[in-house]
C-alpha cells in the first residue's frame, strides 16, 4: 500500500497533472463565484474534455474543478448574499453580515482557511481509509450489494427533497430511465428499434441536459423579467485585517466541523448543504459568543465552510467501493472514472492502485492551489462575482452541445441532452429533486443485476433476503427511513384534524 | 397563507397527474418493448424476465404519483377545514415547496426546447461552427446582450476556439456540414 501511495504521489506531482489541477481549481472558483452557475453544471460540461485526456490529467482537472467550485461558492455568499453553490447556503448567515460591517476580506479569509484546513484533513482521512474501505467490497455478495444499494437509495430519496413522495418519484423515474437500452439477457428494451438507444442513455448526456441545458432555459426566462432586483455588492476594504486572536477562536470549530463533514461524506446523498447547516449549528452551540451568530461572526463562517469542504474527500469512499455516488458531483466523477476504465469495486486498487492514489493525492494538490489562488486573487474573484451570468450562458450552450456530441460522436445525443434539459427544468419547477433521479439512473443496472442474481440464488424466493441478517437489517432500515417520517407526520395531522 | 398553500397543492396535483400519465404509458410500453423471456439462469422462476425490473420501477413510480395525487386532495381538504396557523406554516415550510411556473413560462421553455431540437437536426447539414454561431447569436440577443463586441466574442470567437480544440487538439470529428472544405 505504501509503495502504491508513493507511486501515486509521484504521479500526482507530475507537472502536467499539477497544471491540470491548477486550471481545474481556477475554473471551479470562477464557476462557483458566479451566481447562477453551479459546480455540478461546470463538471458536467467539462467532463467530455477529459475523455480524450490521460486519467491523471482529466481526473485531477475535475477534482480541482470540484474543490474550487465548492470554495468559490462562498465568495458571492459573503459579498452579495447569494450562495454560488448549495454548499455555501449557511455561509450567507454571517458572511454577508460581516461584509455589511466592512469585514468582507476577513470573512473571505476565514472561509478560505477553514475550507483549506477542512478539505486537507478530510483528504488525509480519505487516503488512509481508501484501500480498507474498498476491500470491504470483496466481502460483499450479490444479496448484500442489493441491500446496500437499496439502503443508499432510501437515504437518497428521503434526504434530498422536502417530500418523501417526491423523492421516491424522482428515484423511480431514474430507475425507469435506466431500463432503456439492453436487458440483463442482452435483449433490446425500450429501444424502439433505434440502435442509438440500444446502449441506453449516456450518463454524461443526461447530466449535461439536466444541469447545463436546464440552467440555460432558466436563465433565458430570468433575463426576460424586467423587475430583477439589483443586489448590493460589497468590496474588500484594505483596512480590514484578520487578526490571529480572531482566527484562533475559529480553530476548534474548524476541527469539529472537519470531523462532522468527514462522517457526512461517508453517507450517500447527505451532501454539502446538510453538512454546512450542521457545521453552522454546532459552531453556534459550542461558541462562547453564540449571540453574535447571524449578526456577523467569523466563527459562523468557519463552521459551515470547514464542514462543507470536509465532505469532498470521504464522499469518494462509497463511490470507489460500491460505485455509489454521494451526490451529483460525485455522480459526474463516477461517469469520468468509468470512461477512463476505472470501474469502482474491489479491483480498483488492486489493478489501478497507483492511478487511484494519484487521483486522491491530487486532491491535496488542489487544496494547495485553492489556498494560494484564494489568498492572492481574492480581490479578483470578488470582481468575478459581479459578472452577470447572461454573458456566460451562451458559452455554456456551446460547450453543452459539443460535450453531448463528443460522448458518442452522435447528433442523437445532442437531441437527448436538449430533451433532458426540458425535463430537468420541469422537475426543478415542480420541486422534484434531481439527485435521486440521477443517482438511481446510475445505479439502476447494478440494482437490477444484483436483484436478479440474488433471486436466482434464492430460487426465486424474495424472502431469502431476510434469512441473511445483514440484508435484513439494511432492508428493514431502508423501509423505516422511507415510511417512518411520513407515518409520524400523518399521525400528527390526523390527530389535529 | 391559505392561498399560497392552495396554489402549491394545485401545482403538486398537476405534477402528480403528469407523472401518473407518464407512468401508465411506460407500464403499457413494457408489454411491447421488453422481452417476456426469462433471463439466463432463471429458468423455472417464472417472473424473472426482461420485464421484471421495469415493472418494479414503473410500479413504484405510479404508486408514488398516485400517493402525491391523493395527498393533494387530502391537503386541500385539510387547508379548508383547519385554522391551526402553526400547522399551516409547517406545511408551507416542510414540503411541497413548489416553485411552479406561469403558462407563458411553460410555453417559452417548450419553445426553447423545440428550437434546440431543430438546431440539433440542422447540425449535420450546417456543421457545428455555423449552426452554433447562429444559435449563440440568437441566444445572446434573446438574453439582452446588445454590445456587438460581446456578441462577436460570444458567437464567433468562442465557438471557433471550441471547434478548433475539439477537431485539432482532441481529434473529435465534430459535424462540419457544407463548410467541410474549409477544414480539409
Amino acid at each position: 500500500m505504501l509503495e502504491q501511495m508513493f507511486d501515486g504521489l509521484m504521479l500526482a506531482l507530475d507537472p502536467i497533472s499539477v497544471l491540470a489541477v491548477g486550471i481545474g481549481v481556477v475554473v471551479g472558483i470562477l464557476i462557483g463565484a458566479i451566481p447562477g452557475l453551479t459546480t455540478t453544471m461546470g463538471m458536467a460540461i467539462f467532463v467530455p474534455f477529459t475523455f480524450f485526456l490521460p486519467p491523471l490529467v482529466g481526473l485531477p482537472f475535475l477534482i480541482g474543478l470540484y474543490k474550487g467550485g465548492i470554495y468559490g461558492g462562498s465568495i458571492p455568499a459573503i459579498l452579495i448574499n447569494a450562495p454560488g453553490t448549495g454548499a455555501a447556503i449557511a455561509t450567507v448567515f454571517d458572511g454577508y453580515e460581516l461584509a455589511k460591517q466592512g469585514r468582507a476580506g476577513s470573512a473571505l479569509k476565514v472561509a478560505l482557511f477553514s475550507s483549506s484546513i477542512g478539505d486537507t484533513l478530510s483528504d488525509i482521512i480519505t487516503i488512509m481509509l481508501a484501500q480498507s474501505v474498498v476491500s470491504i467490497a470483496l466481502l460483499v455478495g450479490k444479496p448484500e450489494l442489493f441491500s446496500i444499494l437499496i439502503f443508499s437509495l432510501a437515504i437518497i430519496s428521503t434526504m434530498t427533497g422536502a417530500s418523501v413522495a417526491k423523492g421516491l418519484l424522482a428515484a423511480s423515474f431514474g430507475l425507469m430511465l435506466s431500463t432503456v437500452g439492453t436487458d440483463i439477457g442482452g435483449r433490446w428494451r425500450f429501444a424502439f428499434g433505434n440502435s442509438d438507444l440500444a446502449g441506453g442513455f449516456s450518463l454524461i448526456t443526461l447530466l449535461i441536459g439536466l444541469f447545463a441545458f436546464a440552467t440555460i432555459i432558466e436563465r433565458v426566462l430570468e433575463s426576460k423579467k424586467a423587475d430583477e432586483k439589483q443586489r448590493e455588492i460589497f468590496k474588500i476594504s484594505k483596512e480590514d485585517k484578520l487578526r490571529w486572536p480572531e482566527f484562533r477562536k475559529c480553530i476548534p470549530h474548524i476541527l469539529r466541523s472537519t470531523g462532522i463533514g468527514s462522517f457526512i461524506g461517508l453517507v450517500p446523498a447527505v451532501g454539502q448543504p446538510v453538512a454546512a447547516f450542521l457545521g453552522y449549528s454546532c459552531a453556534k452551540r459550542f461558541s462562547k459568543e453564540p449571540e453574535k451568530f447571524g449578526k456577523g461572526s467569523l466563527e459562523g463562517v468557519a463552521g459551515p465552510e470547514a464542514c462543507n469542504n470536509a465532505v469532498n474527500g470521504p464522499t469518494l469512499l462509497p463511490l470507489m467501493a460500491f460505485g455509489i455516488p454521494g451526490d451529483m458531483v460525485t455522480a459526474v466523477l463516477l461517469g469520468a472514472l468509468i470512461v477512463q476504465g476505472l470501474r469502482p469495486g474491489p479491483g480498483l486498487f488492486r489493478n489501478y492502485g497507483d492511478i487511484m492514489y494519484g487521483v486522491l493525492m491530487s486532491m491535496m494538490v488542489a487544496n494547495v492551489f485553492m489556498f494560494i489562488f484564494g489568498y492572492i486573487f481574492a480581490g479578483l474573484f470578488s470582481k468575478i462575482a459581479r459578472i452577470n451570468s447572461k454573458y456566460l450562458i451562451p458559452v455554456v450552450f456551446a460547450l453543452a452541445i459539443v460535450g453531448s456530441y463528443a460522448v458518442n460522436n452522435n447528433v442523437f445525443d445532442v437531441a437527448v441532452m436538449i430533451f433532458f434539459g426540458f425535463v430537468g427544468f420541469l422537475l426543478n419547477r415542480f420541486d422534484i429533486p434531481l439527485a435521486p433521479m440521477v443517482i438511481t439512473f446510475l445505479l439502476g443496472h447494478g440494482v437490477e443485476n444484483s436483484l436478479i442474481q440474488s433471486l436466482i440464488l434464492f430460487k426465486g424466493n424474495p424472502l431469502g433476503f431476510f434469512e441473511r441478517p445483514f440484508c435484513m437489517t439494511l432492508l428493514i432500515s431502508a423501509a423505516l427511513i422511507i415510511f417512518a417520517p411520513g407515518l409520524y407526520h400523518w399521525y400528527k395531522r390526523i390527530k389535529a384534524f | 397563507m391559505k392561498d399560497q398553500l392552495r396554489r402549491k397543492v394545485k401545482l403538486n396535483r398537476i405534477a402528480a397527474l403528469i407523472c401518473l400519465i407518464v407512468g401508465l404509458i411506460y407500464y403499457i410500453l413494457i408489454y411491447f418493448q421488453a422481452s417476456p423471456r426469462e433471463v439466463p439462469g432463471a429458468k423455472g422462476f417464472g417472473r424473472l424476465t426482461g420485464r421484471f425490473f421495469p415493472q418494479l420501477g414503473g410500479g413504484i413510480f405510479i404508486l408514488s404519483a398516485a400517493f402525491l395525487l391523493l395527498k393533494s386532495f387530502f391537503n386541500e381538504k385539510f387547508i379548508k377545514k383547519t385554522d391551526d396557523s402553526d400547522m399551516l406554516k409547517s406545511m408551507l415550510d416542510r414540503n411541497e415547496a413548489v416553485i411552479g411556473m406561469s403558462r407563458s413560462e411553460f410555453i417559452a421553455s417548450a419553445s426553447i426546447t423545440v428550437v434546440g431540437l431543430v438546431y440539433a437536426g440542422l447540425l449535420p447539414f450546417l456543421g457545428y461552427l455555423m449552426a452554433t454561431i447562429f444559435a449563440v447569436l440568437v441566444l445572446s440577443r434573446g438574453m439582452g446582450n446588445r454590445n456587438w463586441l460581446y456578441l462577436f466574442i460570444l458567437a464567433v470567437v468562442i465557438p471557433s476556439i471550441i471547434n478548433y480544440v475539439f477537431i485539432s487538439v482532441l481529434y473529435v470529428p465534430l459535424p462540419r456540414g457544407f463548410l467541410s472544405f474549409l477544414f480539409e
